[in-house]
């Protein structure tokens, strides 16, 4: 400290009062030292608050003893001074020396001759004035300091208050840079909240890198079960690649590793892959188990999924449902073919009074199992995988009051009744293009060979069939060998038997237009009956009653590894549903 | 007098303080919301490198996709790099401290994996 003042004058006033009684009572405890608060004026000193220690009560009595006012509180003891300060101060003065121990005082009030005997006989004396709160302050801070007080650094917001700048300080805080310290706080602060930030964020981002890994593993094992496909399902492409047959395991072994190393190669070290769907599987799922670091926290175990599904070309188990695109009339989805129909029909029922709203459409699978769930009776609900809902060509309709008029008129906009028993239910049969449903281009691909394009390309034309569809299918049928036989007796590039040859009018089997025309003409007729293209080949290769005895692709090897491959030379995304061949579905 | 240099020095401290520490921590926190920013690029860019592969293996294309998975903001701060069937994108961080920002940014690759 460098004030050597060892005198401070206060000025008179309740709250300088307060302050002065505050800096006596903030001296150390000195064997029970009285504290003496005198201040100049008139009035009452007041009342003891708390009980008086001996000391104190010693010295207020010497006060009043001697025609003072005078009240002990604690070590406190408050006096008033009457106007004739010379006699008060004197006799103060001899009750000081008769106290015992020594005397701390505070005078609130301008320093004044006669103040010097009381001044006198108090061993640590503070006066402290209002003229000066800056040098107030200072001296109250060197009182303290002189007295083995608390250390004078700390009162600065007393000091401050003292000069009228802020409230008194809470005892023990440092008042000296605060500011600074409330600044550093705020940095330590902010950099432990963003250290925390970036220690979440870092586990959250490797979080997402395994997901990644998962979803790419997956995607790239359901590419591998698309792409090997032909192969796993027999000696079909002859005409490309000549590859062998994978058996099953094999096929699947394939796909496992790529979507190992595809994980692998995303960051992913503990990598599970399994396989799901019936027959052969079009479900990928993986499992990446590796654990995300953070630091300071070790290593925290996490397990990522991903799973993944073939899209290109519905599988021999979905029996057909349909997966091109869909349109929409009132509310309800359906085959956009379907729905131009239905248009052309709704306003012939509006011309004859009729209002037709359609009440159910495009069924797929999984609607049909909860419907399924709930109303497990076939005689109102088909099950799963039979219902012709699922091929995007069936309506229910409405309201009852159109029965009638759809029984009579149906039959003009391509619509029959299905069922005798629901009046409400018709399908489209007319018009059934493959490339309307979704499987095809309408172009003849060019893995045909050019003796066959003219003859492919006329059959679609005249009979309303894809070229993309015909010509995969002689491509598995006969590897486009117009000299081809079955053992089960099928000639010819479209391999057909001789009683379906017959039935078709096609008189030379082995002549590659004819038959060409024999086999666009009757699969219109199979996917105007059936309406869905795997429905058709399956009836082509099976036979119409097999697949009508079900509504599906019929249990027979043969026949499904049959409509799998077709599809999957149609399955490439420009020629397929519209939609990725692969897609993540968890 | 030496008091009241005291009481002067007191009186100005707390505003001292404020004046030199106050640019202090702003700089500060641009610093932290740029490297928040420089962290966010990273997340943005392990997606758009994600999408960008699952499009190799859907048959899209990865460029598109990539750019495709990232926001509007982000356009001239992209550059998606292909390499048969791995994809590489970096995201450049937008500039909160100009100089610093430019400098900062992340990179992300993924790999659609060997064909089968």
């Amino acid at each position: 400290m460098t004030c050597e003042l060892d005198l401070v004058v206060l000025g008179t006033g309740r709250a300088v009062e307060t302050s002065a009684c505050r800096a006596l009572l903030a001296l150390p405890a000195d064997a029970g030292a009285p504290l003496l608060l005198v201040w100049r004026g008139s009035g009452s000193p007041g009342v003891p608050r708390v009980p008086a220690t001996p000391a104190a009560r010693a010295l207020a009595a010497a006060l009043t003893g001697r025609d003072l006012a005078a009240v002990a509180s604690g070590r406190l003891v408050r006096c008033t001074l009457p106007d004739d300060a010379a006699a008060a101060c004197v006799a103060a003065q001899r009750a000081l020396a008769a106290a015992r121990g020594p005397v701390a005082a505070a005078i609130c009030g301008p320093r004044t001759p006669e103040l010097e005997p009381l001044v006198a006989g108090a061993d640590r004396v503070l006066v402290a004035a209002a003229a000066s709160p800056a040098l107030a302050a200072c001296a109250v801070a060197e009182f303290g300091a002189r007295a083995g007080a608390a250390p004078a650094s700390s009162r600065v917001t007393d000091l401050l208050a003292f000069a009228g700048l802020g409230r008194p300080a809470t005892r023990g805080r440092r008042e000296d840079g605060q500011a600074l310290v409330l600044v550093l706080a705020a940095l330590v602060v902010t950099i432990v909240a963003a250290a925390a930030l970036a220690l979440l964020a870092s586990g959250l981002r490797e979080r997402g890198d395994h997901q990644r890994a998962a979803d790419l593993a997956a995607l790239a094992g359901a590419r591998a079960l698309l792409d090997l496909r032909p192969r796993a399902l027999g000696p079909v492409d002859r005409t490309h690649t000549g590859a062998e047959r994978l058996a099953t395991a094999e096929y699947l072994s394939r796909a496992r590793a790529v979507a190992l190393q595809t994980g692998r190669r995303n960051g992913a070290e503990r990598i599970d892959v399994a396989f799901s769907g019936g027959g052969l599987p079009d479900r990928v799922r993986v499992v990446v188990e590796d654990p995300i670091r953070v630091a300071g926290l070790g290593d925290i175990a996490l397990r990522t999924v991903a799973e993944a599904e073939l899209t290109a070309y519905p599988v021999t188990d979905a029996a057909g449902e349909y997966a091109g695109p869909l349109a929409v009339r009132d509310g309800k989805p359906m085959r956009p073919d379907v729905a131009l129909a239905y248009d052309r029909m709704a306003r012939g029922a509006r011309d004859g009074g009729h209002a037709l709203v359609v009440v159910s459409g495009f069924r797929s699978r999984r609607e049909q199992e909860r419907l399924w769930a709930a109303h497990p009776d076939p005689r109102w609900v088909a099950p799963p995988g039979q219902s012709l809902h699922r091929l995007g060509t069936e309506l229910d309709l409405g309201p009852a009051s159109a029965y009638g008029w759809l029984a009579a008129n149906a039959g003009r906009f391509g619509f029959v009744q299905r069922y005798a028993w629901e009046p409400w239910h018709y399908g489209l049969q007319s018009g059934a293009g493959s490339a309307s449903l979704g499987y095809g281009a309408s172009g003849v691909p060019a893995f045909v060979p050019v003796a066959y394009q003219a003859a492919i390309r006329d059959a679609a034309i005249r009979h309303q069939v894809g070229a993309a569809l015909l010509a995969a299918q002689i491509s598995q049928e006969s590897g486009f060998d117009p000299r081809a036989r079955s053992p089960a007796g099928a000639l010819g590039i479209a391999q057909f038997m001789p009683a379906t040859a017959s039935l078709y009018g096609l008189a030379d089997a082995f002549d590659p237009a004819q038959a060409i025309n024999a086999q666009a003409r009757l699969m219109h007729d199979l996917l105007r009956r059936f309406g869905a293209v795997p429905l058709a080949l399956a009836a082509y290769n099976a036979g119409a009653g097999a697949v009508a005895a079900c509504g599906c692709i019929p249990a027979i090897t043969e026949t499904q590894a049959y409509v799998a491959r077709i599809l999957a030379l149609l399955g490439t995304p420009a020629a397929g549903a519209g939609g990725p061949p692969v897609r993540l579905i968890l | 007098m030496r008091t009241g240099s005291r009481a002067r020095a007191i009186d100005g401290q707390a505003l001292l303080e404020v004046v030199v520490l106050a640019p202090l921590v702003l700089v500060a926190a641009l610093a932290a919301a740029q490297l928040l920013a420089a962290g966010a690029c990273g997340a943005l860019a392990g997606n758009a490198a994600d999408a960008a592969a699952a499009a190799i293996l859907q048959g899209g294309d990865p460029r598109a996709a990539a750019r495709a998975a990232l926001p509007g903001w982000s356009g001239r701060h992209v550059e998606v790099t292909v390499h048969g069937r791995r994809v590489a994108v970096h995201v450049s961080a937008p500039q909160v401290v100009p100089l610093l920002g430019a400098r900062l940014g992340a990179s992300a690759r993924a790999d659609a994996g060997p064909p089968a």
